[in-house]
């Protein structure tokens, strides 16, 4: 048990002057199911990204460091030389062909081939591309590694169609197939399973353990990382926290090392003057964003405030504002100012006061290629009608205004650029994301979306952008954040709402416990002291915000 | 996995729409035609299964060459127009040199097969590069390289041939001299000399001997993939050893004079053998493994009933000696030929290569990851295309007797295209069954169209081209349009909540 | 939008911007004009060949600019466009126009049949996006081949519109006899040195580019860009994309069938029936040859391709009649040129940040 299989050694990686790993240290040993947890970020997906030589690292000038296998170091160029080693991946999203059966999809490109008769003529002229495969070889080949996992999934089933638990076994018995297998990386693996499909999976996993096969187990659900893994691993912004047995630790020591217990929060306390009136209102959303369903959120937003909406990726918190807006499917009740705001055009909630700062810059948020006066003005010119001269019937893009308000906003943003005719794409991120903003708030909104504000721009910009979402909040504008970073969150926002599997886990204090956040993430918020939460929905007789919260948690964060 | 019978019925009528559109066209026009200009019934139906036999063997090549980029994802090939213009610069060279060789037609031919293949690797080469750039517009870009290669084969055989290559103006594939005296290019209609009919002439066999022949080849391959699906017992060589015998018996019979109704016996006696053996199979897989049921049991009865009916039909006519004895006889060596394609086919669909085709077609980017050569699967695909569209066209020509030198190979690609579209293919799936119902229909409709025409514009000239013409394009776009507004439908609703 | 990108007009980006086909055909259309002159072509009959043909044809290209700016593609389905235009034109002589009247009234006809079939095609065109240049390439044929058996029974009575003996319209229509031949064409022209300059022709070809112009300018033109460049940009800022592809496609096939009333005027019949089946690649390739890609395409694109596509369409024959007497080799020459411009596009579609 003790022999160390794989081992990361002073592993650092830059991208482009962003450290991303600083100096990991990670042994797995044979036969062990070795737990992986960190807030998004924290560099997982990095180093499983240097485990398989992905081209991502190869092209950003490699990293430092050495990756031994059974003590020797080895230097991995590409994922398929990663599966020659004997290491295989389970992704997130499933590397299945629809159209295949089981046993094709496990095969894929090994299948096995018939070498006898006629096959051994073709393969002297053609080569062995051109020889029958043979079937019932191939059969009998999955059904041995679907046999591992104890699972009663049929080989010749089509994968179109079948539950997606089974298409994750179907996934891990490919990697298993593979014979010379002797380390799994199983990305999230839980995420699309019912409870009871997930206890069959780490059945099984412990199954493949027992077999001397290690595992990297990733997870955000902590209470399956105690149940599953011998030892866990715990990163936070690049740096190995801890590496621990996990029958020594539990989920509220693990929530707390992967939140970070030390870091000081720069907060800026300020007393704003919230009316307390709320000025939005969430019932049961559902939003339809492929890899952030919501499904079923309950929020309310006052008018002054700034609520953070937090949470770990792909738990569904970036799918609230792009679904409020429109760009994605929506079904619920939302009502704002008093009227209610019908989902699915993104003009309704735009005329009627709510502006919206994509977390896809680049993809939602802007034209690259057309100056950033245009992007500034797109979006007032069209809902609003400004900027606009009408000649007869016909309104027509009015320079001068235009000109006029994006120096302004050049001058107020401080958005450094050559003129206001410079295409918003040759800008760096940090004044891209000004130009968003500037578009919103030339839009006069009553409330702003903003989502990752800071995602891809270097320090000094983040604080500027933080600086300003803080200043718009004392001169009145109610404010939502979605952000992946909670040290940002908490920096800046009145309350922050938790959001793990498409619900609100919980609404906490911006200077709650981290362990309180880390639970909450993790799916665990029924272990949150009450006193550190918000109620989901405010009780009548309004408060102030910023106001003593002690006396408030009286309705329980989780549902 | 509860659906009612109903929503079945009505995915299965939206699936298989262009197909019931199209026998429906063509089972008006055969009714609404009053026995066409003669308004005899008799010579109608005689005049029209002569059309259809030769039609459909002279375009099976043409339309099976699609099949393979379709699975391998790459869309319907309009660049098949490139093979058919290697063929067609293969023949003109033979023309030209035949002229002094004299060779005899099969030895023509088959020359021309074997120098259009070195030519068609190369052009589906470069076309399979070119598909590889503009990934997910192949059909677009096909359509456009096709006019493209067609300029630069304009420009070879009427300005290259003649002016920068000297060749004889005498030959009479060369046009004659202009007034300076200069004989410059290839003339527009090319005679195809001895290759005329070099294989479908060969052996030609009674139609009606055909349709039971084909019965026989149905119920054995029936048998085959029945059997074949769960085990490989080795018996099952019996069954097409079985056909064999009864097939080459027919043939040879036919051969040896009129003894038709011998023929028919044959011919009865081949399908119930076929028959017989699926009885004992299905039979002993049940006592073996008592789960054992068939897998598709409507598809399975369909065709039981066809390949039935085909040979009652048969008999029927060949006993009593109708006026379906007075059909064309059928081309029994292009039909054989077909056949052994058709087995390449499914053979090359069954190896590795065809297991790469596959995973290719349905995701590119699962392939690649899992270590398949994704572009040079691509390219090989086109290849293969390509060289059975210059073999196709080569068989073309030589049923056409007459090579339209700037003109052949234009409609060569749409035509294919909306043959193998009317048979139920789409973009992402095409099968045998596609390739051969399509056929059938495809050429069914064009034959009746001078008809349908006749109903309701009259007897006016060239608008019988018109419809043929609008129904080609339209089931084009048509299939086409439906394939694309359905895969979105599908992927919006994935999307929703 | 054009119009910004003119304004950080500068030299630099002037040379960045011109890319290697547009100069390629250049060459070649300018090598083709000495050739013309070394044997013998008068040089002035090939420059009022060209800017004929520059007038006659613009519109029809200009057809392009609004569908690739929607984010459509180019439109391929052009020829419905131009369909309309004939039916435009027949009507206007069947229900006895002649002259300016005929004109006027034409391109009435054929804006309000555009129209009509535009917003069909627009929704035809969201039902199959990520296809739509194959599927509107095969829809605007089936067109084509529809009304070649329309024309056979449509029911016009006019005898200079019908064929003498037997059923339906002549293949070619006359417009000499209503005096409409080259009535746009002759308007404000005059000679320079034999060099015929069509005025009026060019200056509602100029015309029309102006009014495309402004509309890419206004709210709505905006918006279409928008949609066409970053479709989910656009859906954020609360635009209905499919809407604006609709309007888009709409102008699209109104130009095309007022782009087909001049040409008709321009060459001084109407021709029917299978006229139209291959002018979408020669419009398409023609806005290509100019700079544009099939994700982007402004008002100068279609200028300067149009002059020397056309220019070179015009002038390749009369210098290989000299050349190469009895041989068809400019038709295959402009095959090559136009698809090999096209598949250049296509080829160059995903450098150009669309999709």
């Amino acid at each position: 048990m003790s022999t160390n299989l794989l081992s990361f050694k002073n592993i650092t990686k830059n991208y482009s002057g962003n450290t991303v790993l600083k100096n990991v240290n990670i042994d797995i040993r044979s036969g062990e199911i070795h737990a992986l947890v960190g807030e998004n970020g924290a560099g997982k997906s990095t180093l499983m990204n240097i485990l398989f030589g992905m081209p991502v690292i190869h092209s950003t000038g490699g990293f430092e460091g050495v990756m031994e296998l059974d003590g020797k170091a080895v230097d991995i160029k590409s994922p398929f030389q990663a599966m020659d080693m004997g290491v295989g991946m389970v992704h997130q999203e499933f590397m299945l062909i629809p159209g295949f059966t089981v046993t094709e999809n496990i095969k894929i490109n090994r299948e096995i081939t018939r070498d006898t008769g006629l096959n051994k003529v073709t393969k002297k002229i053609f080569g062995s591309r051109i020889q029958t495969l043979d079937r019932p070889a191939m059969s009998a080949d999955a059904v041995k590694a679907l046999e591992t996992m104890e699972i009663g999934i049929e080989e010749f089933t089509v994968v179109k169609g079948m539950p997606v638990g089974h298409m994750q076994f179907v996934e891990i018995a490919r990697e298993i197939d593979k014979t010379n297998i002797r380390l799994l990386v199983l990305d999230e693996p839980t995420a699309v399973l019912t409870e009871s499909e997930a206890e069959t999976l780490i059945h099984a996993m412990r199954n493949l353990a027992k077999k001397g096969i290690s595992i990297i187990f990733i997870s955000h659900r902590l209470d399956e990382i105690t149940a599953a893994s011998d030892r866990v691993t715990v990163l936070r912004d690049g740096e190995l926290i801890i590496t621990k047995d996990t029958k020594d630790t539990n989920v509220i020591e693990l929530a707390e090392l992967m939140v970070g217990r030390g870091v000081s929060i720069d907060r800026v306390i300020a007393d704003r003057a919230g009316s307390g009136d709320v000025i939005l209102t969430i019932k049961d959303l559902h939003v339809a964003m492929p890899g952030e369903r919501v499904s079923g959120v309950d929020l309310e937003v006052r008018k002054g405030e700034i609520l953070g909406i937090g949470g770990l990726a792909g738990q569904g918190k970036l799918g609230i504002a792009n679904g409020l807006i429109g760009l994605y499917q929506a079904k619920g009740e939302v009502v704002f100012d008093g009227k209610p705001l019908p989902l699915g055009n993104a003009r309704n909630a735009l005329s009627s006061g709510i502006a919206y700062v994509s977390e896809d810059r680049k993809g939602v948020g802007l034209l690259l290629e057309e100056p950033i006066e245009l992007n500034i003005a797109f979006t007032s010119m069209q809902i609003h009608n400004k900027f606009l001269q009408s000649i007869g019937p016909f309104r027509f893009y009015h320079a001068q205004s235009i000109r006029a308000n994006a120096r302004q906003m050049i001058e107020d943003l401080d958005i450094r650029c050559t003129s206001a005719l410079q295409p918003v794409g040759r800008l760096s991120g940090g004044n891209q994301q000004k130009v968003c903003v500037a578009r919103a708030l030339t839009q006069k909104p009553r409330l702003l979306f903003v989502s990752e504000p800071t995602r891809g721009i270097d320090i000094g910009a983040k604080k500027l952008i933080l600086d300003l979402l803080l200043k718009l909040a004392d001169q009145g504008m109610t404010i939502v954040m979605t952000s992946s970073e909670l040290a940002e969150l908490r920096s800046i926002c009145d309350r922050i709402a938790i959001i793990c599997e498409g619900k609100v886990a919980g609404i906490l204090k911006p200077d709650a416990p981290a362990a309180d956040f880390g639970l909450m993430m993790s799916g665990a918020a029924d272990l949150v002291k009450e006193e550190t939460t918000f109620p989901h929905v405010i009780p009548p007789d309004s408060f102030a915000v910023g106001a003593d919260f002690g006396n408030l948690g009286t309705e329980g964060g989780a549902e | 996995m509860n659906n009612s019978n109903s929503e079945r019925i009505k995915a299965f009528l939206l699936d298989n729409i262009v197909v019931i559109l199209f026998l429906g066209i063509a089972i008006f026009g055969i009714t609404a035609s009053g026995g066409g200009i003669t308004g005899n019934y008799t010579v109608y139906f005689i005049s029209f299964f002569s059309e259809l036999i030769e039609r459909v063997f002279r375009n099976s090549f043409l339309v099976i060459s699609l099949m393979i980029p379709v699975i391998a994802g790459l869309g319907l090939n309009f660049g098949i127009v490139i093979g058919a213009i290697a063929a067609q610069s293969v023949i003109l060279l033979l023309r030209y040199h035949q002229f002094y060789l004299e060779m005899s037609g099969i030895a023509e031919f088959l020359l021309a097969l074997l120098l259009s293949l070195p030519l068609a690797i190369l052009f589906g080469w470069l076309t399979g590069k070119l598909y590889n750039k503009v990934r997910g517009q192949e059909m677009i870009a096909g359509m456009i390289v096709s006019y493209f290669a067609a300029g630069v084969y304009n420009l070879v055989f009427l300005f290259i041939v003649g002016y920068v290559i000297e060749v004889d103006k005498l030959n009479p594939i060369i046009a004659p001299a202009n007034l300076e005296g200069l004989a410059v290019g290839v003339r527009m209609t090319v005679d195809m000399g001895v290759m005329t009919g070099a294989i479908d002439n060969i052996i030609r066999i009674p139609f009606m001997f055909f349709i039971m022949i084909c019965a026989i080849t149905m119920a054995c391959y029936i048998v085959f993939t029945q059997v074949r699906k769960f085990n490989r017992d080795r018996k099952v060589l019996l069954s097409p050893l079985c056909a064999l015998v009864f097939i080459t018996a027919i043939v040879v019979w036919n051969g040896l004079g009129s003894m038709n109704r011998v023929a028919a016996v044959l011919g009865f006696l081949g399908v119930a053998a076929q028959m017989c053996f699926l009885l004992y199979f299905t039979f002993r897989h049940k006592r073996e493994n008592p789960d054992y049921t068939v897998q598709n049991k409507a598809s399975l009865s369909f065709n039981c009933v066809l390949c039935s009916g085909m040979m009652l039909w048969a008999v029927y006519n060949i006993i009593m000696n109708t006026f379906m004895m007075r059909v064309r006889q059928a081309p029994f060596a292009t039909a054989l030929l077909f056949a052994v394609l058709f087995i390449f086919l499914s053979y090359i669909m069954k190896t590795k290569l065809g297991q790469d085709f596959r995973a290719v077609g349905q995701s590119q980017h699962i392939a690649e990851v899992s270590g398949i050569n994704v572009k040079r699967t691509r390219i090989i695909a086109t290849i293969f295309s390509t060289v059975l569209a210059a073999w196709g066209m080569v068989i073309f020509l030589q049923n056409m007797g007459t090579l339209t030198t700037y003109d052949s190979h234009r409609h060569v690609g749409f035509f294919s295209v909306a043959a193998i579209l009317v048979g139920g293919a789409s973009t992402s799936r095409a099968n045998l069954r596609n390739v051969i119902t399509g056929l059938i229909l495809f050429h069914a409709m064009t034959i009746v169209t001078p008809d349908i025409a006749r109903i309701f514009f009259g007897d006016t000239p060239g608008v019988a081209e018109y419809l043929r013409s609008f129904m080609v394009y339209g089931v084009i776009g048509l299939a086409l349009g439906l394939y694309v507004w359905k895969t979105l439908k599908a992927s919006q609703s994935q999307n929703s909540l | 939008m054009d119009t910004v990108e003119k304004s950080t007009f500068s030299l630099k980006s002037l040379v960045s911007r011109i890319n290697v086909p547009t100069l390629i055909v250049l060459v070649f259309w300018i090598f083709i004009m000495i050739l013309g002159v070394i044997n013998n072509v008068s040089l002035t009959s090939m420059i009022t060949d060209s800017i004929g043909r520059f007038g006659a044809l613009g519109i029809l290209s200009l057809a392009m600019v609004p569908s690739i700016q929607s984010g459509t593609g180019p439109n391929f389905a052009l020829p419905i466009g131009m369909v309309c235009g004939l039916l435009g034109m027949v009507c206007a002589i069947q229900f006895g126009f002649t002259s300016w009247g005929w004109l006027i009234i034409s391109i009435l006809l054929s804006v309000v049949f555009a129209c009509i079939i535009g917003y069909g095609y627009g929704i035809l065109m969201n039902a199959v996006k990520g296809s739509e240049m194959t599927i509107a390439t095969y829809t605007g044929w089936a067109f084509v081949w529809l009304f070649s058996m329309l024309w056979v029974i449509l029911p016009f009575t006019d005898l200079r519109l019908r064929l003498p003996l037997g059923q339906g319209l002549r293949q070619d229509i006359q417009l000499a006899g209503i005096n409409a031949r080259n009535i746009l064409t002759n308007s404000l022209s005059f000679d320079i040195n034999g060099i015929f300059i069509p005025t009026g022709m060019i200056l509602f070809f100029f015309l029309c580019c102006f009014l495309v112009w402004m509309f890419m300018r206004s709210k709505k033109g905006i918006a279409i860009t928008a949609g066409g460049t970053n479709p989910m940009f656009a859906g954020a800022a609360g635009l209905h994309v499919n809407r604006n592809r609709i309007y888009a496609g709409m102008l699209s096939m109104v130009l095309g069938a007022v782009g087909t009333v001049i040409y008709a005027q321009h060459f001084g019949f109407i021709q029917l029936y299978l006229f139209p089946m291959m002018f979408a690649f020669i419009a398409v390739a023609a806005v290509m040859i100019g700079g544009a890609t099939v994700r982007r395409a402004n008002i100068t694109h279609v200028i300067v391709g149009v002059l020397i596509f056309q220019g070179l369409s015009a002038n390749m024959a009369p210098v290989a009649n000299a050349m190469f007497p009895g041989t068809d080799i400019p038709e295959a020459l402009r095959t090559i040129v136009q698809n090999g411009i096209i598949l250049y596009a296509l080829m160059h579609a995903k450098g150009g940040g669309g999709k």
